[in-house]
């Protein structure tokens, strides 16, 4: 399944609903991990996917990739493997980066800031760094 | 803007960072999960705010050892005999007695500026200095002389002839000089110039050294076999051994003030003793000396400076003992000189005639904190109001230190009040602010801290009966410790006892439900989720954590606060607090509810001009300090729960991210919201505060935070994805500035993710359009709206791709953001079938087009023209809505025809709106009037 085009910084969303051999929603023995691939096949990231809306779906797992310095432009597949009952299931899907974006991400907090040399915009970005820009205008 | 300085790094972006400026220009940020730090705005990172305060007391015992400092080294002479200080002049003298020095030196009491005074000076020894006449007096037993020159060296004169004099005493209140003399078998007496000499006693065995205490009357000398101490009338009577059992006994030096004398033992020993003036207490004072000789006391420092003959040097050391009931606190020092709060105070220590106070067990700072410097601070004896800086170092490793400093040192060291005059604790008010809160806000010359940050990113993995959790993409931190922790769908709540990794937390007790995967949450203890803490006054890194005020409002949580007159407001999810105080938030503050409404969190309340609007669960409301005037009836259905009209609802679940901003130049306040799935803001409510009208704005990017310019005009700022600041209101276009190029291109051919034109005839800066909207104007494809990802050799490649392909009759806005107006309803007027039924629209020309639609009988669709008609500025096609309006029609006015398109027979409802539909040009559009004929009302207009 073809999941969407994305640019760096940006989150893709793994999800999957873990069921049985009679389609039956289900529980996994643990969370089940994805697996990231690049167009040449080599391996990129390993991760679990968090449970997610337990109260209302059973076997629901979501997570949400951040595209880092790991990913450039290109193809990347997902392979998504969970266990019931000691058999493995395993869900495919693949994503696009596409250029542009950054791995900073995107700035979630802002303020602007005088100090007494000078008016600085300091801003945090959703990977946890604070940036500040000098002499902030239009 | 150029590229950013990265100031701090390894954030938990769970929660966005609330950052604050103080009055003395220092910026803090909390969080709710990691550290509150500080940045000053010229360091390169932000530091950790506060400095974390000791956690365990130090041990203070006394002790007689000393260690002496060495002022004047062998390079300054060899031998020296005799030291003599002066501390009001600062000066320093010392005989040297080697055959190949001969002389007198002097210089500042740190032994700086040593130079000869004497030369030639026969073998001195003893020296006694008459300051304030500026003679001084030395024996010279070599030559058989005693001499007297100038301080400065002149006139050097023998005062007396006699033999092996040593032992020089002045007594200038009697004027007289006492020395010993006949090789250690006499003493003898002269006035200050050497005449009337006289011997006062005689039959003595190796007498050496004389001191006199020219109150009392007495002369103290040494003889060095036997090693004893004795005193005699200056009279020569009352001759009387005080002490013995020196092993050699060679100088002696008096302390009237404390009543005590010295002894050194001379060439071959290496101690000082003490005794009192009667001889008891006697003690080894000093040891691991080399050869101490002459010495004389400092009363007003209690230093003892004396010379180490066997090595050459000449040397100090304190000699006031220490004596009382002394405690010691330590604390820690960041860069900046913020101390931390006390340690744990130390057990009280009665210290008895120690010369030295070693302090062990001495806490060190943890590893990566943001200490720099300790000190250890002590008080004078018995008293518990001022403690004193008595060791201050930058070795942060070890846990031993000593000092030798008296209490009348203690003094000229940096004093630290333990409390203000009304009893309150005034040093552990520094200290470390709670990394739980998340609402940092400035007030008043305080920092206050409040509200509380729900944790629940990722899922757990728990086994039964363990205290063991395993995270699945968890961001744990050491914070955690000391919250709760419980597994959504069950009640009990654990307490986190330690935080290994971000991956991993143990419980304080077991897990008691079932094994398996669960999501969770995270929490401070219930105690503390209404409790806010605020800094001392104008110390922002200064936080007693004793300091909280509960807010009484069980069930509900601090969201954020705002200032409004003398006022702070507490904002809590579903009521406001006012807080009022006089000096002490704590001591004389009282809290009041002011409204029932409350905010969504610390970024979505905004202030324009005098009145503050404030987003919470139920919509947006008017807020004066007092009273709440809601203002979003028109949008209330956004805040209803979801159900499947199609209309999406605000996503309370992502409200931490929620921000509001306001626009002053444009008359209108935002408050930036998730609607539907968004991770991100992605529309704005947006409230015209002049017109009191709504509209909803959708971005085509995520708008995550915002903040305000402080220039003119003071453009709202909005936080983007791939770390863009935007400018709202700063152009016409969106991300490319247009000022440069072309903006509006037709489309010369396309693929789904890309159209293609002709660069020749339109340029467009390509590194200016990478992030910008792409609109499709015109033709085939109209309205859709899609992201710019790269631009290079005429063509423009699109983020998603189209649903409709355009093509050669399509046209193209780069930057474009598209916006709708609605009108309000009218109707038709039913009784007067002759009067057309139609709508002028008067504009000021420009490049492009708009489009007018007709939406008759509250139908959510609009109704098709019923001809196909393109003249006077105005383009339709039969079943198609849109009336496309050309606005380059020169008189700037078109007339759009409804009659072909309604019904003036039907059934029902007669109301009608009218909508008009656009896009973003490098102009602004500028849509005079609307004149409406046909209506009930006759011709009503909008604009």
């Amino acid at each position: 399944m073809f999941i969407g085009r994305f640019q760096l910084g940006d989150f893709v969303t793994l999800v999957v609903w873990c069921r049985d051999s009679a389609g039956t929603p289900a529980v996994p023995t643990a969370h089940p991990q994805a697996k990231i691939y690049d167009a040449a096949g080599s391996l990129v990231q390993t991760h679990d996917l968090p449970l997610v809306d337990s109260a209302d779906t059973t076997g629901r797992f979501r997570f949400e990739l951040p595209l880092g310095t790991q990913y450039a432009v290109g193809y990347y597949d997902v392979k998504i493997d969970y266990t019931i009952s000691s058999v493995v299931y395993s869900e495919l899907m693949s994503f696009q980066v596409l250029a542009g974006g950054h791995t900073d991400g995107s700035l979630i907090a802002a303020e602007l800031y005088n100090s007494p040399n000078s008016p600085w915009l300091v801003a945090e970005t959703d990977r946890g760094t604070l940036l500040a820009h000098r002499n902030p205008r239009a | 803007m150029a590229t950013p300085s990265s100031i701090l790094t390894g954030l938990n972006p769970f929660q966005p960072l609330e950052a604050v400026a103080t009055d003395d220009g220092q910026l803090f940020c909390a969080n709710g999960i990691d550290s509150v730090r500080r940045w000053d705005g010229q360091a390169a990172a932000a530091v950790l705010a506060g400095v974390a305060a000791p956690a365990t007391a130090l041990v203070m015992t006394g002790a007689v050892s000393l260690s002496a400092t060495t002022l004047v080294n062998s390079a300054g002479g060899l031998e020296p005999r005799q030291v003599v200080i002066d501390v009001a002049s600062n000066q320093m003298f010392a005989t040297y007695s080697h055959a190949s020095w001969n002389r007198i030196r002097k210089g500042a009491l740190d032994g700086s500026g040593w130079t000869d005074v004497v030369l030639s000076a026969g073998t001195p020894e003893d020296l006694a200095i008459d300051f304030a006449s500026g003679l001084m007096y030395w024996s010279a037993p070599g030559a058989g002389r005693i001499r007297r020159a100038t301080t400065a060296g002149a006139s050097v004169t023998d005062l007396v002839t006699t033999t092996s004099p040593r032992g020089l005493a002045l007594d200038l209140t009697n004027g007289f000089m006492y020395w010993v003399g006949d090789t250690g078998t006499t003493i003898k007496r002269a006035n200050l110039n050497g005449g009337d000499q006289a011997t006062i006693l005689s039959g003595l065995t190796n007498a050496y050294g004389l001191a006199i205490d020219v109150t009392g009357g007495q002369l103290y000398y040494t003889t060095t076999s036997p090693a004893a101490l004795w005193r005699v009338d200056t009279t020569g009577a009352n001759n009387t051994q005080v002490a013995n059992g020196f092993g050699t006994a060679v100088y002696v030096e008096l302390d009237m003030t404390n009543r005590v004398a010295y002894v050194s033992q001379g060439n071959a020993g290496s101690i000082i003793y003490r005794c009192d003036l009667n001889g008891s207490n006697l003690s080894a004072w000093i040891t691991g000396l080399s050869g101490p000789y002459g010495m004389k006391l400092d009363s007003s420092t209690g230093r003892m400076y004396f010379c180490a003959y066997a090595v050459n040097n000449i040397q100090r050391v304190s000699a006031r003992p220490i004596d009382g009931k002394y405690i010691a606190y330590s604390r820690f020092l960041d860069a900046q000189g913020n101390p931390s709060a006390l340690s744990p105070v130390s057990e009280e220590a009665t210290i008895a005639g120690a010369s030295q106070i070693n302090f062990t067990s001495v806490p060190v700072p943890a590893g990566g904190s943001n200490v720099v410097k300790r000190q250890i601070l002590r008080n004078t004896n018995g008293q518990s109001v001022t403690v004193y800086v008595d060791v201050e170092t930058t070795d942060l490793a070890s846990t031993s230190f000593s000092s030798t400093r008296s209490d009348s040192e203690l003094f000229d060291q940096e004093p630290v009040a333990l409390f203000d005059e009304s009893g309150a604790s005034l040093v552990n008010a520094y200290g470390i602010a709670r990394t739980d809160k998340p609402v940092l806000f400035p007030f008043s010359g305080r920092l206050f801290l409040a509200g509380e940050v729900v944790y629940d990113k990722g899922s757990l993995v728990l086994t039964s009966g363990s205290p063991t959790v395993t995270g699945v993409q968890t961001d744990f931190v050491a914070g955690f410790v000391g919250r709760f922790l419980r597994v959504k769908g069950q009640s009990t709540s654990y307490e986190i006892s330690a935080v290994g990794s971000a991956t991993g937390l143990t419980l304080l007790s077991n897990y008691s439900g079932a094994s398996g995967l669960f999501e969770y949450e995270i929490r401070s203890a219930p105690a503390e989720r209404l409790t806010y803490y605020f800094s001392g006054s104008g110390q922002p890194t200064g936080w007693d954590t004793a300091d909280g005020i509960s807010v009484p409002q069980p069930g509900d949580t601090i969201t954020g606060m705002l200032d409004a007159g003398s006022f702070l407001y507490l904002l809590l999810e579903r009521s406001v607090y006012r807080l009022t105080y006089d000096t002490h938030p704590g001591r004389d503050g009282r809290q009041f509810l002011a409204v029932r409404r409350g905010c969504v969190n610390q970024r979505c309340w905004v202030q324009f001009g005098a009145q503050t609007f404030i987003l919470d669960r139920q919509g947006v409301y008017l807020f004066d300090g007092g009273n709440d005037q809601d203002v979003s009836a028109p949008i209330q259905t956004l805040f209803q729960r979801p159900n499947d009209d199609g209309i999406p609802r605000i996503n309370w679940a992502r409200r931490r991210f929620f921000h509001a901003c306001v626009d002053t130049a444009a008359g209108v306040v935002r408050f930036f919201v998730a609607l539907g799935n968004c991770r991100y803001p992605q529309h704005a409510l947006a409230f015209r505060v002049t017109t009191q009208e709504w509209s909803i704005e959708e971005y085509p990017f995520p708008v995550a935070c915002s903040t305000n310019l402080t220039s003119t005009p003071a453009y709202p700022i909005l936080g983007s994805s791939a770390r863009r600041l935007l400018v709202l209101g700063g152009g016409q276009l969106d991300v490319t500035n247009g000022k440069l190029g072309s903006t509006r291109v037709p489309v010369t051919a396309a693929t789904y993710l890309s159209v293609s034109y002709d660069s020749a005839t339109y340029v467009i800066p390509t590194a200016d359009v990478v992030g910008a909207p792409l609109v499709v104007t015109k033709g085939r494809g109209k309205g859709q709206l899609r992201t710019i990802v790269s631009a290079s050799g005429g063509v423009l490649t699109v983020k998603r791709p189209f649903n409709v392909l355009p093509d050669a009759t399509s046209e193209v806005q780069i930057g474009g953001i598209p916006w709708t107006w609605r009108s309000r309803r009218f109707y038709w007027d039913m009784t007067e079938q002759n009067t057309p039924r139609q709508c002028d629209v008067l504009f000021r020309p420009a490049d492009g087009s708009l489009d007018l639609r007709l939406y008759e009988s509250s139908s959510t669709t609009p109704t098709n023209a019923g001809l196909d008609l393109a003249s006077d500025g105005v383009r339709v096609r039969r079943g198609d809505p849109d009336y496309e309006i050309d606005l380059a029609t020169v008189d700037g006015q078109v007339q759009c025809q409804f009659d072909e398109a309604t019904d003036r027979r039907a059934p029902g409802s007669n109301d009608f709106t009218l909508e008009l539909r656009g896009v973003g040009a490098t102009r602004p559009l500028r849509i005079r009037r609307l004149v409406v004929a046909g209506s009930e009302e006759g011709q009503r207009s909008g604009s």
